[in-house]
């Protein structure tokens, strides 16, 4: 069933490329906001890497910033990140709801998103892989803001998952 | 919070426990000088680089996208030393079927959850040279051996000082097809109508550098450490069918063979315009495009003291061109894009290139080269002398978002800029790929700024490489690490070097002084092959700032600056005049912070003991310890009467002292920037150099001695240091809003789509 639903997505295959000048990084920042009970965050992708990535994966082939509105495009941005920035707490993944896209002319977007968690949580854990199926150099990066202290994650192609503790120590 | 200072002196003892490791000279890290390289950062007296002039004939078939050439190349040895043997650069073996580039990267089986992935994986194209022949100019074979991207040829007798060789290669390859192989030259196909745009570079064999540093530079092309060339002269004859129009470093050399009278006339022009002459117009190149001729016709370019050559060929070419003049020089801007490009490039591109390299001229060298070329190739930007080939693609209703734009703004700036780093500063890309990278990206931010008034530049503001900064320093690598091995190339060769420069410039050392010394380096290095010693050493011995911290901290290290501001504690002098003195420390008392049972006595007890009884009372009792007595006013006499005028001035100022204590929580040292913000709202700005850290490294404190009351305090107010932590930087702590907050503090009450919902109700 999954290689069918590959089939269907793949009608685009690149080999590994060697053209200069990409970017390779996501960067995000996440709080717990401790009132509300939900996990704040905003993903920060290279713009052209990530149209790049939709494009190659066969997901979409168009600009962003002209697809942030198009309600289709929406759902799969929203689930496209989902894949690339997924949380885990307490053995479930927590869907993150894609509350809005900025696409900065400094050639950024922001994705911004949150989503509710239990008001017990001590620990999650992060898979942030966004972009590594596309870029093999890619790395990405995770602040996360508790109690306003920040404690910076590395995710890499072999440490694609961290766990994060909700503590003001890393 | 108020204290009190009394006037003595403390003597102040040093901690012995400090390192000054931050602060340590380069003295080990760099390389001795010497007779090619000076310890001030210039060539030196013996200093020598070789070169290697060609002569290329080459051919485009457009049926099979095919590339063959034959090229005589004359090697000249400028070194002291004798060559046994000559290295050449193979770079199209990048695409050879038993290249390491693919077999280098790292591989899991989650890598191949499609069936895309496995054909991605699987897929193979073979576009590596195939060498035909080596021979001398008389045509005897020479011996030579292939290891992956590098040839070596085997000299029968060494190549001795002064000495030169000329000898002939014949190749061929199949130019790869860059929208599904990538790459940075290749063929674009255009379905639709049928057509190739053909940007072509590393298609010859070419010579490597053999210098004073490395002998000779023969290490692998991996993909990313990109080229490292001598200078040479080249004459390069390209045969592509006869409606092509043809872009390329250096001078065309026989315009009545390629071009029609009309294109002669327009492009004689351009030589004198002061905007873009059209010389073949979109009209006409779409005509061709649908009417393709069947021969073929030779253009033939000159470029002199160039250290590469590329080219671009298409029948999908519109072209345009003005002059630009730059110090004594005419240069012509020129721009060869398809009609896809349209209409953001008929608008800006030769305008862009113009700007780039008045702009750049001004900030490093005068650009020396007769053209400068932006040819249009999508998706990607790339560099050669003279021409470079840059993405910015409109949508095909000719409609483009303002990101593109910006995109292809930045792209061609970036791309022509890269004239001056590396292909005339001509350092070694195969090693320091920030040496062109970092460098040109700095230069890239001035020239957008000068192009439009708050240009929204990617890279140089130093508060924009914090999230690159912060985090483990396992996957940082420091600047100062080889192309090939660096995690983050983007942040690390181009978005850190350009901040770092731009915080010399705007922190460090100042304008003057940094501009002064930054223009000296490329002097002194134009048409030669640097390295980062010479740019370290040239900076300092041109400004006279000690910049070895900043260069072990920036370019060696991988620390982030973090400094937080701890604690401000508040002080004020003591007049030692008893009226004052105790008026204050009895308003202290009466305003003391009460106890909950004390403030409730008050009413509930009616009469204590001693309020009815006199006689309770005794001395301490009855004494108004905040009465100014006597002995006070005496005391305070004896002690005015000791002061100078000066002094007395001095005690009654009423000067504010504020003691702010900083810990160095992130490693890289930094100047300490603090904003005061007084009581009645106005500011001031005290600048503390980073040597402040010299003796102690992490932890340091700063007295302030200020006229009026302060409200609050800001550490880094101009965003100027790349702080990865702002949120530890004001007294009165402020947490700093996180970009969701500030997301949500300026969303509007509907979403994107409802508000399109909106525009599309009022128009129907």
């Amino acid at each position: 069933m999954k290689l069918k639903q590959a089939l269907l997505l793949c009608i685009l295959f690149v080999t590994t490329s060697l053209s200069a000048h990409d970017y390779f990084f996501a960067f995000a920042e996440m709080k717990y906001n401790e009132v509300s009970g939900r996990i704040e965050a905003t993903v920060t992708v290279t713009t052209h890497d990530y149209e790049r990535s939709m494009r190659e994966r066969g997901v979409l082939d168009q600009e962003i910033s002209k697809l942030a509105d198009n309600e289709e495009a929406y759902a799969i941005f929203q689930s496209d990140i989902n894949k690339g920035f997924s949380m885990i707490v307490n053995g479930k993944q927590i869907i993150f709801n894609l509350e809005g896209i900025e696409v900065q002319l400094t050639g950024l977007t922001n994705f911004h998103l949150s989503a509710e968690v239990p008001s017990s949580i001590t620990k999650l854990e992060m898979n942030f892989n966004l972009l590594m199926e596309t870029f093999i150099d890619q790395q990405n990066k995770i602040t996360f803001i508790y109690r306003n202290s920040k404690t910076s994650y590395e995710f890499l192609q072999n440490k694609k998952t961290q766990e994060i503790v909700l503590s003001n120590e890393k | 919070m108020k204290k009190i200072i009394f006037c003595s002196f403390v003597a102040c003892i040093p901690s012995l426990l400090f390192s000054q490791s931050k602060f340590a000279q380069l003295d080990q890290e760099l390389p001795t000088p010497n007779g090619y390289r000076t310890a001030g950062g210039a060539p030196g007296s013996d200093y020598y680089q070789q070169k290697a002039d060609y002569k290329i004939a080459i051919s485009i078939d457009d049926k099979t996208q095919i590339l063959s050439g034959e090229e005589t190349i004359t090697y000249t040895n400028n070194s002291p030393d004798k060559l046994e043997y000559l290295w050449l650069q193979l770079d199209q073996n990048v695409y050879s079927l038993d290249s390491d580039s693919k077999l280098i990267e790292v591989e899991k089986m989650e890598d191949f959850k499609s069936i895309g992935d496995v054909k991605k994986k699987l897929f193979h194209y073979d576009g590596g040279f195939k060498v035909e022949s080596i021979t001398t100019t008389s045509g005897q074979k020479m011996s030579y051996a292939i290891n992956k991207t590098m040839m070596r040829i085997n000299l029968d007798k060494a190549l001795m000082p002064k000495g030169s060789i000329s000898f002939k290669i014949k190749w061929w390859y199949n130019i790869n097809d860059r929208m599904a192989v990538g790459g940075r030259s290749g063929y674009e196909y255009f379905e639709k109508d049928d057509n190739y745009l053909y940007t072509i570079a590393q298609f010859f064999p070419r010579m490597c550098v053999y210098n004073d540093v490395e002998g000779w530079q023969n290490k692998q092309f991996l993909g990313k450490g990109e080229f490292t060339l001598p200078f040479g002269d080249y004459e390069v004859s390209i045969t592509v069918p006869s409606d092509h129009i043809i872009g390329a470093t250096g001078v065309l050399q026989n315009p009545n063979n390629v071009l029609t009278v009309e294109q002669k006339k327009r492009f004689e022009q351009a030589k004198t315009a002061d905007s873009p002459v059209v010389i073949v117009t979109q009209a006409e190149a779409e005509q061709k495009e649908k009417n393709k001729e069947k021969g073929t016709k030779t253009w033939t370019f000159k470029a002199s003291n160039v250290r590469d050559f590329a080219f671009a060929s298409s029948r999908k070419f519109i072209w345009d061109a003005m002059n630009v003049k730059v110090g004594a020089n005419n240069v012509m801007a020129m721009s060869y894009y398809p009609k896809e490009g349209n209409p953001l490039w008929e608008r800006y591109s030769t305008k862009l290139v113009a700007h780039t390299i008045k702009t750049y001229s001004k900030f490093t060298i005068d650009y020396t080269y007769p053209v400068a070329i932006s040819v249009h190739s999508k998706w990607i930007g790339m560099e050669y002398p003279m021409i470079c080939f840059n993405g910015g693609r409109p949508e095909e209703d000719g409609t483009y978002s303002e990101d593109t734009k910006y995109g292809m703004w930045g792209v061609i700036i970036h791309e022509v800029g890269h004239n001056f780093f590396p292909m005339i500063i001509n350092s070694d890309e195969r090693q320091w790929s920030w040496m062109d990278e970092g460098l040109n990206t700095f230069v890239q931010y001035l020239t957008e700024q000068e192009w439009e008034r708050g240009y929204p530049s990617r890279r140089g503001p130093a508060h924009l490489i914090a999230d690159y900064m912060r985090g483990d320093k396992k996957y940082i690598s420091p600047i100062m690490t080889n192309s090939e091995s660096i995690f983050q190339f983007g942040n690390n060769a181009y978005g850190k070097p350009a901040t770092a420069l731009n915080i010399l410039r705007e922190t460090i050392m100042g304008r003057e002084l940094f501009d002064y010394a930054f223009k000296m380096y490329c002097e002194r290095w134009k048409f030669k092959h640097p390295t980062p010693a010479d740019f370290f050493r040239t900076m300092e011995d041109a400004s006279a700032v000690d910049l070895d911290w900043f260069w072990r901290g920036w370019f060696y290290g991988s620390d982030n600056v973090d400094i937080s501001m701890d604690n401000v504690k508040w002080f004020q002098m003591n007049t030692m005049n008893p009226e004052i003195e105790n008026a204050i420390k009895k308003n202290q008392y009466e305003n003391r912070d009460k106890g909950i049972s004390e403030i409730r006595d008050v009413d509930a007890i009616k009469q204590t003991v001693n309020e009815a009884d006199p006689a309770i009372d005794d001395f301490y009792a009855k004494r108004d310890v905040f009465l100014v007595d006597a002995l006070d006013k005496k005391e305070y006499e004896e002690f005015m009467n000791k002061l100078s005028t000066e002094d007395k001035k001095l005690l009654n100022s009423n000067k504010q002292f504020y003691e702010l204590s900083f810990t160095n929580k992130g490693g890289l040292v930094m100047p300490l920037i603090i904003e005061v913000t007084y009581v009645d709202n106005t500011t001031q700005v005290f600048r503390i150099p980073a040597e402040i850290w010299r003796m102690y490294e992490y932890k340091v404190s700063k007295v302030f001695i200020l006229d009026k009351e302060a409200k609050s305090f800001r550490l880094d107010p101009f965003l100027e240091t790349a702080d990865t932590d702002l949120n530890n930087n004001s007294w009165p702590a402020n947490e700093e809003p996180t970009r969701y907050e500030l997301f949500q503090q300026k969303k509007m009450n509907e979403n994107p789509m409802q508000r399109q919902k909106r525009v599309e109700e009022i128009k129907n």
